[in-house]
């Protein structure tokens, strides 16, 4: 997952330093959010989607201090769905663009204006409209015993994680010591029994860290759950996403290619955007589109 | 345009501020003693000039010389004593006092020792006067520094570190990614409290809010019994600084408090040699019982924590690590059971099990441990850094510190007011002797006595070895084993898996006696001045 998120980043990272000519951003409701130049220059926002991609996730349990159980056959099956919103020309004094997504110019360099995000179960539990039929993520496994209380091969009807944590590997701005440390996470996760050998991960009570994951750029997943006599024990899962990612990944640049037949038009105050994960950088060309140079 | 710029400025100012090093100590202001900046010799000893007293109660305080006007005033004072007070109640109301003591608490807590925070807030306040269109103090936007304010400038009482339930928090706040969000952190207990602002990149590589954006300090609404807080503690700041994971186990936290609060250094029992590093992880992180899976971190809990060595901590860390397990970059929702749990002195066995972190350090700031660990931190903060006084001192001021209830400033302001304060440096030096150290010695002899009382005598029956050259070589064994020189940096005794190993403190302690001659019950040295220095130096 974490590569996908760096590729998604890198996409992300522009400087568009160059000056123009005043353009008007016309955002009505539920119309198309347009950019106008002049007569001849005129630009609208549209958003490309990508298919749901589903994966599984081999994952291992690192440290388990509430059985002495060794999950066997686990994988967590998860949804990710690429988002790409764009500028592309509606009118323009050269034909051959139009259609084709605006570039922004910086030093004699042009850079495509899209802003890639995607959508996963985090934003199905924080209640996102663009995700609300978003389906649920699993852990899938041919044997429950490791997580607490007596449970053989089939998952818990019910149960719930106090804290679920994501580890990374970061610098500790106050130590200058690189440790693994707790990025983000969720209270109260609720785990839901959805088949025979899965437990879906249904709801939140809330997600936390500056990203609001359950997922997102960790390399351990530790969860903190209770045990029957009242006190909390603790699971470390590392997962191996690679492959995943590099799947998931691909997808982007698929919708990229695709762009056209897929993308519709952004309708301002619609719920065609995510509500969690607007890119900041989106924002600010809605707010100043004329500290570009557009292409 | 000009925004985006900024932002680079900032980030670049941020990277060259986190190259420079830190200044040792804030430069007072060029200002030359006026006449009669002397010692003097009185009936009490060696006793700083009253110049010299205002001087050193200005810059322990406010981390400034005194101005010249104020010297003027020290001159036409009729009543020393009442000018003296009258300057302390001054000092300790000016926000220059409140800047050292947030700094001194930066330094216990061991903070902002890396790139992009403020080096120290005292000193940032010598270099420029606060620009009154600014909010004061624009680098406190977390609850515990804002906590660490209110103790010095409300005169909180010092346990408020662990036993505060309420805070300050800003907002909105400054969104840079080296920070942790108090607004994040409470809401989930605190839902009253604003969103804090969206972060929206994954990665947050710029402040949203400007440097200069006014903010409002806003109160939690906690309860007093809530048992998920504790002060400082409970705060996003001290659990990002000692961050943990699920292999850790909030064993690093717990350290941190015994050494903040009980003044146990809590130091590694366990050093491993190269080649003894495998044997090390072997004992700390045994191998699984599970033959079909290789899990290279697994940990049996069965048998980690049982090895004597590591025992001579876990036995502490732990069950105080477990009250911290529902915290995170988010509060926990419900309290853990944990426990205060450590060895006095005299061999008893403090054993306290809590609810939730605050129940658990609540009962710390009961310990006379405690009480006597923080007034320790005042006098090396105010009196003398390098040394604590005699154990019968050390009661006294321990005492007057439980009557005043721990309040911080009447306790500065009574510690300013004693005559070790006023006392030239070289004229406070302590006499310790033999009864001083015999705590440490018995530690010692617990061990040696018995299989190998025939070759190592019991150190507490002088002379040692039972003649005077015995003794002289015993004491340098002493002294070398113990390391004393290097404050005990490479001691060989007693040896790494014993459960007790000394305290900074208590190797200090025996330095100090050797240094003066290790002197016996009655006062009398024992061994020359030239043998005792050849031993410390």
């Amino acid at each position: 997952m974490k590569k996908l998120f760096c590729i998604l980043v890198l996409s992300l990272s522009f400087s568009f330093l160059a000056s123009a000519a005043d353009p008007v951003v016309t955002k009505e409701d539920g119309k198309p959010v347009t950019i106008k130049w002049d007569d001849t220059k005129i630009a609208e926002y549209q958003i490309a989607k990508g298919p749901l991609f589903t994966g599984e996730v081999p994952f291992q349990v690192s440290e388990n201090s509430c059985s002495n159980t060794v999950p066997q056959g686990c994988f967590l099956k998860m949804h990710v769905q690429i988002h790409l919103p764009v500028i592309y020309w509606k009118k323009h004094p050269k034909p051959e663009r139009e259609g084709k997504v605006v570039l922004a110019k910086f030093s004699n360099q042009e850079f495509l204006i899209n802003f890639p995000y995607i959508i996963t179960m985090d934003e199905r539990i924080l209640k996102d409209p663009i995700a609300k039929d978003f389906p649920v993520d699993e852990i899938v496994c041919d044997d429950f015993s490791w997580l607490p209380g007596k449970h053989g091969t089939t998952p818990p009807n019910k149960t719930t994680v106090t804290k679920w944590n994501v580890e990374k590997m970061v610098t500790n701005p106050e130590t200058g010591v690189s440790e693994n440390r707790p990025v983000g996470g969720g209270d109260q996760v609720e785990l839901e029994k959805v088949g025979p050998k899965s437990l879906g991960i249904m709801r939140a009570k809330a997600l936390f860290g500056p990203q609001k994951t359950l997922i997102r750029d960790g390399d351990i997943l530790a969860l903190v759950l209770p045990t029957a006599d009242g006190e909390f024990c603790q699971i470390s899962i590392k997962a191996n996403s690679q492959k995943f990612a590099n799947e998931a990944g691909a997808k982007y640049y698929e919708v990229l290619a695709a762009f056209k037949p897929s993308a519709a038009p952004y309708l301002w105050k619609s719920d065609e955007f995510s509500t969690t994960r607007f890119p900041y950088f989106f924002q600010y060309f809605l707010q100043k589109p004329a500290s570009w140079d557009p292409q | 345009m000009k925004k985006t710029l900024n932002v680079l400025a900032f980030l670049i100012l941020l990277g060259s501020c986190a190259k420079s090093e830190p200044p040792a100590t804030p430069p007072p202001p060029a200002l030359k003693p006026p006449v009669g900046f002397t010692q003097e010799e009185t009936k009490d000893g060696l006793v700083l000039s009253a110049q010299a007293r205002l001087r050193k109660l200005s810059l322990h305080l406010r981390g400034i010389t005194p101005d010249l006007q104020e010297y003027d005033d020290l001159k036409t004072a009729k009543d020393l004593t009442l000018f003296f007070k009258a300057k302390t109640d001054e000092y300790l109301k000016s926000p220059r006092y409140v800047a050292k003591m947030v700094d001194r608490l930066d330094t216990l807590f061991r903070l902002r020792q890396s790139a992009g925070l403020p080096e120290s807030r005292a000193l940032k306040m010598n270099q420029k006067e606060p620009d009154p269109t600014l909010n004061p103090g624009q680098e406190t936007y977390n609850s515990m520094d804002l906590l660490f304010e209110r103790i010095a400038k409300e005169n909180l009482s010092w346990d408020s570190l662990l036993t505060e339930k309420n805070y300050e928090v800003q907002s909105p706040e400054p969104t840079v990614s080296f920070r942790t969000s108090d607004l994040a952190f409470f809401r989930p207990i605190a839902p009253e409290l604003p969103e804090p602002q969206p972060t929206t990149a994954p990665i947050v590589i710029f402040p949203i809010t400007s440097a200069h954006q006014k903010y409002d300090l806003l109160k939690t609404p906690f309860k007093e019994n809530d048992a998920r807080l504790a002060g400082s503690i409970s705060t996003s700041r001290f659990l990002a600084r000692y961050s943990t994971t699920n292999l850790n186990k909030s064993r690093g936290r717990a350290a941190a408090i015994f050494r903040i609060f009980l003044c146990d250094d809590m130091r590694a029992v366990v050093e491993p040699k190269p080649e003894e590093e495998a044997e090390l992880l072997e004992n700390a992180f045994p191998k699984p019982r599970w033959d079909s899976v290789w899990l290279h971190s697994s940990l049996d809990e069965d048998k980690h924590g049982t090895q004597p060595a590591c025992m001579a901590c876990h036995y502490k860390l732990d069950p105080m690590g477990k009250a911290f397990i529902n915290y995170s970059t988010s509060i926990a929702l419900e309290p853990a059971n944990g426990a205060l749990v450590y060895n006095r002195a005299d061999g008893t066995q403090v054993n306290l099990p809590g609810k939730g972190l605050g129940q658990v350090l609540h009962f710390l700031a009961k310990q006379p441990e405690y009480a006597t660990c923080q007034v320790s931190h005042f006098w090396k903060w105010f009196i003398r850094g390098d040394q604590l006084p005699k154990e019968e001192r050390l009661k006294e001021l321990v005492q007057k510190f439980n009557e005043l209830g721990h309040r911080t400033n009447d306790f500065v302001a009574y510690l300013v007011s004693q005559p070790e304060f006023s006392a030239h440096p070289d004229s406070i030096t302590v006499s310790t002797n033999l009864a001083d150290v015999k705590p440490v010695l018995l530690r010692c002899d617990e061990c040696h006595s018995g299989v190998t009382e025939q070759v190592i005598p019991s150190f507490v029956k002088f002379p040692l070895g039972g003649n005077e050259k015995e003794h002289r070589e015993w004491l340098a064994t002493i002294a070398r084993k113990l390391d004393i020189k290097n404050n005990g940096l490479n001691k060989k005794m007693p040896p790494k898996d014993s459960a007790w190993q000394p305290t900074e403190r208590e190797i200090a302690l025996v330095k100090e006696w050797v240094r003066q001659g290790a002197k016996a019950e009655d006062d009398k040295t024992t061994i020359d001045e030239s043998l005792a220095k050849s031993l410390v130096e």
